[in-house]
């Protein structure tokens, strides 16, 4: 082992400063037997970085379907519905802080919303009909009405989003779950990304989206478009068929054999060796996982494929499930491409851009949520529905849209044991920002890991001397939509 | 007994602070060891045979210890191989093989390492570890992830500076304060680079211009601490190190060191490095016009530095004046020795406050200010790229965090030594390399010690991201030598991967695979990560297949005539620095027999299976070959008195017979420049039900047609029935498109696939989609397996009774083919992978003039990838 720097470790699985302040409070009674077997399951191994780890605790989720509106849909013409607004109309708000958007100067009189909301569910879930499909299911649904980010332009706040830092460099959600838990099959990448297959580009914040930072390179996200080959380098080269390259195989298991009656002992040969023996396996599971022409029609309407409008992120959705059903631990799917007009970032037509959003993803969300549930896969899979920040309640002066917010806006969880139907802290009458029971990215991030299995405070990185967590040195587990 | 093992560690772990606590008591210095001065006297041993010099004696004392004894010298070959890779990246060539394996003189591994500490390929290895450690990069990061184009003269001064052996002290202090030391040399103004290189927020709003810039220097203050002292310096942005002896108040005075400092570009003459002549060169220093932003929200920099509670830009508490560390700070000494510091005075030089230059004296003093830990640092990471672990296995943290060293007396001779010789580093590289320590044989897990502390052995190592590919290129002789200059992003380029322009967001793909290093902070360590994409890139990727063909074909020209068993010899020999046991070499030799048999049986087979597979299920069959010369009134399928398939113009645009059109000299029919159509006559249908197809086309483009052509296809249907999927071939911005649309409603989907690779004007390409099931693969020329792959939402319904058209398919709108066409087919079936590829291949032949691949060269091709796939190919020992 002496290769490998010590930074594989997953402390806090007993490490010696854990073991340390355990002790300190009385060894007596130590199991010491079953910790140093805990350690020894938990310690990410370089060898076989992907493999499957016991969690912290037990817990009902086992993989992620984090569906993020890229550019921030306003919270007030979804699923904070505020009377207020229409009552209030054009109106403006004496003590608002002009710089809290990002046009500093722009923030206008109150607007209205648009649409029209309507309740929905036993649990009376109001929404507005940009989500009616997906209203729906708010029965299964917990909402966090008081969210609040720290950034108030995008790439910051994607960056805080995924990975609890407004800076890069940073892991990521799926990276640290990948980290900290392995991945059920070893044939496909364990952390997946996909991002707008219509070439309307990537995130705003790029590649750092599903960047893995300082975590090795291979809990970095795999992003895979759609009408795209799933994974790099699945194809054989030249000439070669299936059967001579089975041979060429086997000439390099064979030769490598030899090396290593040469070396015994070296795990990281016999890892190595290991590794060709899955490529082979992964060039057949990963075509057959996003070959969507083995669903049924009835499924593939479910998600909307059959409706040009949303047909892209309904394929993306249904790929999400494939992925999930077949072992992936975390699928993130972004709505929504690079620019302004081509995401949910309606500075100048709030109905015009969310209408068109909403209809992009409204069909496949509600579709999803269905199929999970009737596949019997929604408890075991957590769905995340969350933008960056939230937006004004104001107009944006100069059109119809809203400026950047974020003091304010919803998220959204289903499945992986949330407690459905119901909705938690609130914002002010207005939905301009979180005023009860406020919550924080970080208590985001930890409530997704604590239902995952994971201790937010104990999934640490050794990195630069500094044992790094998700949640920075805050964080707390939102009880309140749990269990 | 390995729980019993590992309690003992865990109840050591918890009594050697107290052993510690009370050593101190006995009057021992205080304070934590890597801020103590310099001690060593190197020890004795009982053998003294084996050492060849004093670090032998320092290794050798604690093997005896432990009753152990060092492992024996490894071959020459192996040391060859291992002393290559480690001082130069690259793997030994035959040259030096000969010379060295051959130099039975005594002193000729003395004489080897003298060869390659002097070849310039040394920079660019050792330079690329520096690179790691001061987290370089050439683009902003962020959202945009702006380029500065001007960024690499930090690459090229840290090369040059490797490869000169400058003195640490001033590569240190240039990279600190080039600009105030050595202002007339450009050399010193690119080291500067060293505080540019980090992220830079282009779109930021007005709020967070401080946050940004607090951000900005805490970079540049973090940097500093873990690449130059190992210490996590930027641990007491928030609040005092919770570890070392750093408060919060020094961090802040550290940051105001660097309060003026800011990048931005100037003209420097680049003659030292790569062109002579003046270039804009990234740099950091006072005084100078800022990068740009998007848009300019506020101020580069602030002119005052405030203590900030918990790190918020919100909760300034007082201001500070700059200042180091006190625990480097030796005793009785102020800080007003280093020069100018505190003095809030305006500018001397150039605008500089000079304190840059006052924390290069303090960095690099060894009496009075931090340069013995500068030099603990420095020679624990030489250790390191040397042995794959420092003497402190954490070496950018020499902190309480940190590990103690494993041979504390070592590192301080080795700082010692480099301090006596003018802080060279080679006179050091040198030592160590002449070691027997360095020269000892790799050992069995079950001999070796667990965690490699004693150095007893040689440690296995695999190859780093750059050596790979840089290998791949050498062996396949496709290497680029040149040094220096701008980078490039392209994946193919075959220069060093140095020389790879360090984008932020786009790593090389391969490269990231195999552990490239996060550019957003400094890494120490790189991790060597085992993962199945690495062995598809390795199995299937273009660049190791490209170099493995160029290995075999050089092979092969190097002995025209050989029989397989040499050929096979002659892969190991070159690939892995070694003759190849007799084992190997049958293994070899029957794979190679395989393999050509297989490759030719494909072409044999392929000739056959042509004849019945390429006709079956055949609808539409148009060559060029049999028109007569001049208009083209009517193109008849070659069959046509049984389908009935001819095509006439449509419109007043005639289509003419070119002969000689092709490479092999075939005819084509030539469209544009007006638009000309050829439609099928009587309107007959190509009748495919929503059942599987295939359409393949061999083409041309005129080298003066326009963009956004349409080669051929039928227009979908917006009438009656279900009839209605059109489908299309068309070029789009260089790549060759095809789409399947449904106007039934008017507005129906269009589902599309571009090809990865592109369409050049005036080149022939061969062109095949398949559809089967609701699946659609698109193949382009060479690209023998599916270029790109699509799902239809559902099954496509392509029995339209629109006619198939060559040349301009809808005629609303522009876009009409101006270029030839030589051959068209339609098969109602779907084509297999392996069938396109002899369709392609065939028309290759026929239209190309392509020569059908030696099934040898095709062998050695596959035994190459092979070797390139080993063990022992990534792993040096």
């Amino acid at each position: 082992m002496t290769e490998y720097p010590t930074a594989f470790r997953v402390t806090g699985y007993g490490s010696r400063r854990d073991f340390l302040s355990r002790a300190g409070s009385g060894c007596g009674t130590l199991a010491l037997a079953s910790l140093l077997a805990e350690r020894a399951t938990s310690a990410a191994d370089p060898r076989a970085p992907l493999a499957h780890r016991s969690a912290h605790h037990q817990h009902p989720a086992t993989s992620v379907i984090w569906l993020f509106m890229h550019g921030a849909p306003s919270q007030v013409d979804t699923w904070d519905y505020k009377p207020e607004l229409a009552r209030r109309h054009g109106q403006t708000v004496e003590d608002f802080d002009q710089s809290t958007g990002f046009f500093a100067g722009a923030g206008g009189p109150i607007m209205r919303s648009p649409f029209s909301f309507r309740q929905y569910g036993d649990s009376g879930t109001w929404c507005s009909e940009l989500f009616s499909r997906t209203a729906a299911h708010s029965d299964e649904m917990a909402f966090v009405h008081s969210c609040f980010a720290h950034e108030n332009n995008h790439s910051p706040a994607q960056f805080q989003m995924n990975t609890g830092m407004a800076r890069m460099g940073f892991p990521c959600v799926g990276s640290w779950v990948t980290y900290g838990m392995g991945t059920e099959n070893q044939n496909l990448p364990g952390f997946i990304v996909m991002y707008d297959s219509r070439g309307r580009g990537t995130p705003k914040s790029r590649a750092s989206a599903w960047g893995s930072a300082f975590l090795p390179g291979v809990y970095q996200g795999t992003p895979v478009i759609s009408h795209d080959t799933p994974i790099d380098n699945l194809r054989r080269p030249g000439l070669l068929t299936d059967r001579m390259q089975r041979r060429q195989l086997e000439l390099i298991t064979r030769l490598n054999r030899l090396h290593q009656s040469r070396l015994p002992g070296r795990g990281e040969l016999e890892a190595r060796i290991r590794s060709f023996e899955l490529a082979y396996r992964m060039q057949m599971a990963a075509p057959e996982a996003l070959d969507l022409s083995q669903e049924t029609a009835a499924t593939a309407s479910l998600y909307g494929l059959d409706d040009p409008r949303c047909d892209h992120f309904g394929r993306q959705a249904l790929m999400a499930r494939r992925l999930v059903e077949r072992g992936v631990r975390f699928v993130q799917l972004y709505s929504g491409g690079f620019n302004n007009d081509d995401c949910w970032d309606g500075h100048s037509n709030i109905d015009k851009n969310h209408r068109q959003f909403a209809s992009e993803t409204d069909r496949p969300i509600a579709g999803l949520l269905t199929d999970l549930k009737q596949r019997g896969l929604l408890g075991s899979t957590l769905v995340i529905c969350c933008g960056e920040f939230g937006r004004l309640p104001l107009v944006q002066t100069g059109g119809t849209g809203r400026d950047h917010n974020p003091l304010a806006f919803t998220t959204w969880m289903a499945g992986g044991g949330v407690r459905g139907g119901t909705h938690y802290g609130a914002t002010d009458e207005i939905g301009m920002k979180a005023v009860e029971n406020r919550v924080s990215v970080h208590d985001l991030h930890a409530t997704i890991l604590h239902q995952l299995g994971l201790d937010h405070e104990r999934l640490t990185f050794r990195h630069n001397s500094r044992d790094i967590r998700l949640t920075d040195v805050a964080g707390r587990v939102i009880e309140e939509i749990v269990g | 007994m390995k729980v019993v093992k590992t309690v003992c560690r865990y109840l050591m772990a918890l009594l050697l602070p107290l052993i510690a606590a009370q050593s101190l008591a006995a009057g021992e210095p205080v304070g934590f060891w890597s801020f103590q001065p310099l001690r060593s006297s190197v020890p004795s041993t009982s053998n003294s045979a084996w050492p060849a010099n004093s670090i032998d004696r320092f290794i050798l004392a604690r093997i005896e210890q432990q009753r152990l004894l060092p492992s024996q010298r490894a071959t020459r070959e192996v040391l060859l191989r291992r002393v290559c890779f480690d001082l130069l990246g690259l793997p030994p060539t035959r040259f030096q093989r000969t010379t060295f394996v051959l130099d039975r003189r005594g002193g000729a591994w003395s004489r080897l390492v003298d060869r390659l500490l002097s070849d310039p390929r040394l920079g660019e290895r050792w330079g690329r570890h520096w690179l790691d450690v001061v987290r370089f990069a050439e683009s902003y990061g962020f959202e945009h992830d702006l380029d500065n184009p001007n960024a690499f003269h930090f690459r090229d001064f840290v090369i040059r500076a490797f490869n000169d052996d400058m003195p640490f002290d001033q590569f240190v202090g240039w990279q600190l304060a080039g600009d105030e030391l050595a202002a007339d040399d450009p050399l010193a103004r690119m080291a500067t680079g060293f505080l540019a290189a980090g992220v830079h927020n282009a779109d930021i709003a007005k709020v967070g211009v401080e946050q940004e810039r607090s951000d900005e220097l805490d970079d540049m203050v973090n940097t500093v601490g873990t690449s130059l002292l190992g210490l996590s310096i930027g641990c007491a942005r928030c609040h005092d190190h919770k570890f070392d002896p750093i408060s919060q108040e020094e961090y802040y005075r550290f940051v105001a060191i660097f309060e003026r400092t800011i990048r931005g570009e100037v003209q420097l003459s680049t003659s030292a490095t790569s062109a002579s002549g003046v270039q804009p060169v990234l740099v950091a220093g006072e005084g100078l016009k800022p990068l740009p932003r998007l848009y300019n929200p506020g101020p580069a920099f602030y002119t005052r530095t405030w203590f900030l509670r918990r790190g918020n830009v919100k909760l300034k508490d007082h201001e500070v004046r700059p200042g180091y560390l006190g625990v480097l700070l030796g005793e009785g000494v102020s800080e007003r020795e280093f020069g100018v510091t505190g003095d809030r005075a305006p500018a001397k030089a150039e605008g500089s406050t000079l304190r840059r230059s006052g924390l290069a004296r303090w960095v690099t003093d060894t009496r009075r200010g931090a340069g013995v830990l500068l030099a603990r640092v420095i020679v624990n990471r030489i250790w390191q790229h040397h042995f794959g672990r420092g003497l402190v296995s954490t070496p950018n943290d020499f902190g309480e965090q940190g590990q103690p060293p494993s041979h504390p007396g070592l590192l301080d001779w080795l700082s010692s030594e480099l301090i006596r010789v003018g802080w060279r580093l080679k006179p050091i590289h040198r030592m160590v390399l002449c070691s027997e320590t360095y020269r000892q044989s790799v050992l069995t897990a079950d001999r070796s010690d667990q965690d490699g502390s004693l150095f007893r052995g040689r440690a296995l190592r695999r190859l780093e991201a750059e050596s790979i590919r840089d290998s791949l290129l050498v062996l396949g002789d496709r290497f680029d030598a040149r040094m220096f200059g701008p980078g490039s992003l392209d994946s193919s380029n075959p220069r060093r991967a140095v020389y790879f322009r360090v984008k932020r967001s786009q790593p090389d793909p391969l490269m990231a695979l195999f552990d490239l290093p996060d550019t957003l902070q400094g890494t120490a360590i790189r991790s060597t990560t085992i993962v199945s994409p690495q062995a598809l890139a390795l199995l299937n990727g273009p660049l190791v297949r490209r170099s493995a063909a160029s290995f075999a074909r050089r092979l092969r020209l190097h002995r025209p005539r050989s029989r397989l068993a040499v050929l096979a010899a002659d892969v190991f020999s070159e690939a892995l620095g070694r003759e190849a046991t007799s084992h190997e070499l049958t293994a070899a030799r029957q794979f190679l027999d395989q393999q050509r048999a297989a490759y030719a049986n494909l072409a044999r087979g392929g000739d056959l299976e042509r004849e019945s597979a390429e006709l079956s299920g055949l609808v539409l069959d148009l060559t060029a070959a049999g028109l007569a010369p001049g208009e083209v009134s009517r193109w008849a399928d070659r069959r046509a008195e049984r389908t009935g398939l001819v095509f006439v113009p449509r419109g007043t645009g005639r289509p003419r017979l070119i002969e000689q059109a092709t490479p092999s000299g075939q005819s084509a029919v030539l469209f544009g420049p007006g638009p000309t159509v050829l439609q099928a006559e009587d309107n007959p249908r190509v009748e495919f039900g929503t059942g599987d197809f295939s359409i393949s086309v061999v083409f041309r483009l005129h080298p003066s047609s326009g963009g956004g052509v349409q080669i051929l296809g039928k227009d979908s249907f917006p009438g009656q029935g279900t009839s209605h999927t059109g489908y299309f071939f068309h070029e789009t911005a260089g790549h060759l498109r095809f789409s399947t649309r449904d106007l039934k409603s008017g507005k129906g989907p269009v589902n599309y696939l571009d090809s990865h690779g592109t369409i050049r004007r005036g080149r022939w390409h061969r062109a095949t989609a398949v559809r089967s099931g609701r699946s659609v693969k698109l193949f382009l020329d060479d690209a023998l397996s599916p270029d790109r792959m699509l799902v239809e939402p559902s099954p496509t319904n392509t029995d339209n009774v629109v006619p198939l058209k060559l040349g301009l398919i809808d005629e609303s709108i522009s876009g009409a083919l101006h270029g030839e066409l030589a051959e068209v087919r339609i098969y109602r079936r779907a084509l297999s992978d392996e069938q396109v590829r002899l369709l392609h291949a065939r028309q290759g032949r026929e239209y190309l003039g392509h020569e059908p691949a030696d099934p040898l060269d095709l062998a050695l091709t596959d035994l190459c990838q092979a070797i390139f796939c080993l063990n022992e190919f990534f792993y040096i020992h």
